[in-house]
């Protein structure tokens, strides 16, 4: 069946052409929210295909393992898939309710985007893994910067420039690892970067470009300053997909290509714990409901990377849970920026001096927005707390100081989340009943659906727990089978894997 | 060594013109950052190997790694594409100062009614 996986790529392309040619709105909403529906189903079927046979991979043009350019799955990519598609279709529905999708090439262009989160989940090759990421960021440059207003653009042109600069470090990092090892191929080059050759600088790079897109601390600032000028929908298929693509591949790297070495650990936690606390704390300082969100956003992104420090005892239970919090993580703040799209297109501002008393103006958006606040601080009963205790409980595993020091900031971290979320409840919907719009306008039903769906998800992850982390568990021991992963890429007889015994001083 | 030095004219440059204010000197500075970028990855083909990568004119041990070069071409076309995208982008808008005012949201809410969705559909209010 390996020759379904170019399929994920290749459909939503081909239906990006159609969507541009049909001069119908509602069949391009059809389009651009069935292909992500379809994408939740085609994932389910991968995982569940993937968890029975193992890791799949298909050679595009049939060549020669180590020579082709494989598309490679297994049930981690498979779990990736099945959120980033829930995420996309919430957000694109989202999208057709508060009539983002007048322009005729948004559905177009979240297909292309589409396109290219499937094909970085799905490609072993580092770097069609920057094509694929191109592929996902060109439709992105015009996402944002499509509805034309004047700050958009300036967060377009940061967007722009910020992700460039970022792909083109990932370009010659990439270059620079073929140069030292004659592979592209995430298969070939298992294990390269452990010990201390110069693959590791050369990856070193390509971590460094990773993260930026991710948003981890030293290179977070450009995600709070440019996602919150994006509308709404944007920002919540954003938020989904593009940060949550660079953190499956920093794990897929980290497994593959690093062997989960702990000669990093420090570097991974000391990155990590600042990341923690700045995301956590310095939404404090932010004007609007979207801006403290993107700061969440940066909040998250620490708690699921600094699993990888922790692999040394059970890396499979260690890695389900930083892939748990990333789903839980998806979930949420989809649904807290959606909810907040919903207020900023009824009230035309998302800024927090301009809004007050909307508990008692809209009680289910106030709902919402407490249950996604509960969710996102890690609140029972829903998906941030198994979230954060699995955390809590891996890391604990490792009874070191600095396993101490990390649980520590995550509460820290976690409280710094519940103030900054207190502050936006406190400033918009608390206080007093808002003047200057029509007694009558309220937020409709129709635009906080997108939003409730996902966090009734958010308290489904709550209440079905047990198989949802039996499912992630499944997910890191496909992860973790980096010897089947090579086999089904590479397979029987491959040409062109490097050896590393006598590579510029060895290992 | 002439190889490098270009690479490092070139970031220097790009690093320059990216920390000024107008977008499009931002996008030159891009566009040397791609082009320093594109020179790294023609060096990763071992550099003492630089004849054409044809078997029939080319010794095998002096012909040029081509994959390097495929890896080029295609940075090339998509730098090309950004830089388009970029320069649409230094167009759109008042001018192309990239200097904006916080809160740069402030100028949405004018009329307390039009929305961001509604006001996709007429070019933005």
């Amino acid at each position: 069946m390996d020759w379904t996986l170019p399929l994920f790529a290749a459909v939503p392309l081909f239906t990006a052409a159609i969507a541009v040619l049909l001069p119908w709105r509602w069949a391009r909403d059809v389009l651009h929210i069935g292909i992500p529906v379809a994408g939740i189903a085609a994932g389910v079927w991968l995982f569940a295909h993937t968890a029975v046979n193992g890791p799949i991979a298909h050679n595009v043009g049939l060549y020669v393992g180590g020579v082709a350019i494989p598309f490679a799955a297994d049930t981690f990519a498979a779990i990736m898939i099945i959120t980033t598609m829930i995420v996309a279709a919430t957000a694109n529905w989202f999208a057709t309710i508060s009539g983002e999708t007048v322009s005729r090439y948004y559905a177009s262009l979240t297909l292309i985007l589409i396109t290219g989160v499937n094909g970085a989940l799905l490609t072993a090759d580092l770097f069609n893994f920057f094509v694929f990421i191109e592929v996902m960021l060109l439709p992105s440059y015009g996402l944002i910067a499509m509805s034309g207003t004047w700050a958009r653009l300036a967060g377009g042109r940061a967007f722009v420039l910020v992700n460039l600069a970022a792909s083109t470090l990932l370009l010659i990092g990439v270059g620079v690892l073929y140069g030292v090892t004659g592979s592209v191929n995430i298969a070939a080059l298992q294990g390269v970067a452990a010990g201390n050759g110069p693959a590791v600088v050369a990856m070193g790079l390509v971590i460094i470009a990773v993260g930026a897109k991710a948003g981890v601390f030293p290179v977070h600032t450009w995600l709070p300053r440019t996602y919150p000028e994006s509308s709404a929908a944007v920002m919540g298929l954003f938020s989904g997909l593009h940060t949550k693509v660079a953190v499956y591949m920093l794990y897929r790297i980290y497994v593959n290509i690093f062997d989960l070495e702990d000669r990093w650990n420090w570097l991974i936690i000391a990155i990590m714990v600042v990341s923690m606390l700045i995301g956590a704390f310095a939404g404090l300082a932010e004007n609007s409901i979207r801006r403290v969100l993107g700061y969440q956003m940066i909040n998250g992104m620490p708690f699921i990377l600094v699993m990888l420090a922790f692999t040394s005892d059970d890396p499979q239970r260690a890695l389900a849970a930083g892939l748990l919090y990333t789903l839980h993580h998806m979930i949420t703040v989809g649904a807290l920026i959606l909810t907040s799209g919903a207020i900023e297109e009824t009230y035309a501002t998302g800024l927090l001096s301009k809004l007050s008393g909307l508990a008692r103006r809209d009680p289910l958006v106030a709902a919402l927005f407490a249950a996604g606040a509960f969710s996102i601080v890690g609140f029972p009963p829903f998906s941030g707390m198994w979230g954060k205790i699995l955390l809590v409980f891996e890391i604990a595993r490792a009874v070191d100081w600095w396993a101490w020091l990390v649980i520590a900031v995550i509460v820290i971290a976690s409280i710094g989340a519940l103030l900054s979320m207190l502050r936006v409840w406190r400033e918009v919907f608390w206080g007093k009943p808002m003047q200057r719009y029509p007694k009558e306008l309220r937020v409709s039903g129709r635009l906080i659906a997108p939003s409730a769906v996902l966090m009734v998800g958010s308290l489904a992850m709550f209440i079905f727990a047990g198989p949802l982390i039996d499912a992630t568990l499944t997910a890191t021991e496909g992860l973790l089978d980096v010897d089947g992963y090579a086999h089904a890429v590479l397979g029987e007889d491959p040409i062109g894997v490097p050896d590393m015994t006598d590579l510029q001083g060895g290992r | 060594m002439i190889l490098a030095l270009t690479i490092a004219i070139l970031v220097t440059g790009s690093v320059y013109l990216i920390q000024q204010r107008g977008m499009v000197r931002i996008v030159f500075g891009m566009s040397l950052l791609g082009h320093a970028g594109n020179l790294t990855l023609l060096a990763s083909g071992v550099g003492a190997w630089r004849g054409e990568p044809f078997p029939d004119r080319t010794p095998l041990d002096v012909a040029a790694d081509p994959l390097p070069q495929a890896f080029v071409l295609t940075a090339i076309v998509i730098a090309m594409a950004t830089t388009t995208i970029l320069l649409t982008l230094a167009a759109l808008g008042r001018d192309d100062d990239t200097d904006v005012p916080e809160p740069a949201d402030d100028n949405i809410a004018a009329d307390p009614v039009a929305t961001l969705g509604r006001a996709a559909g007429n070019g933005g209010k």
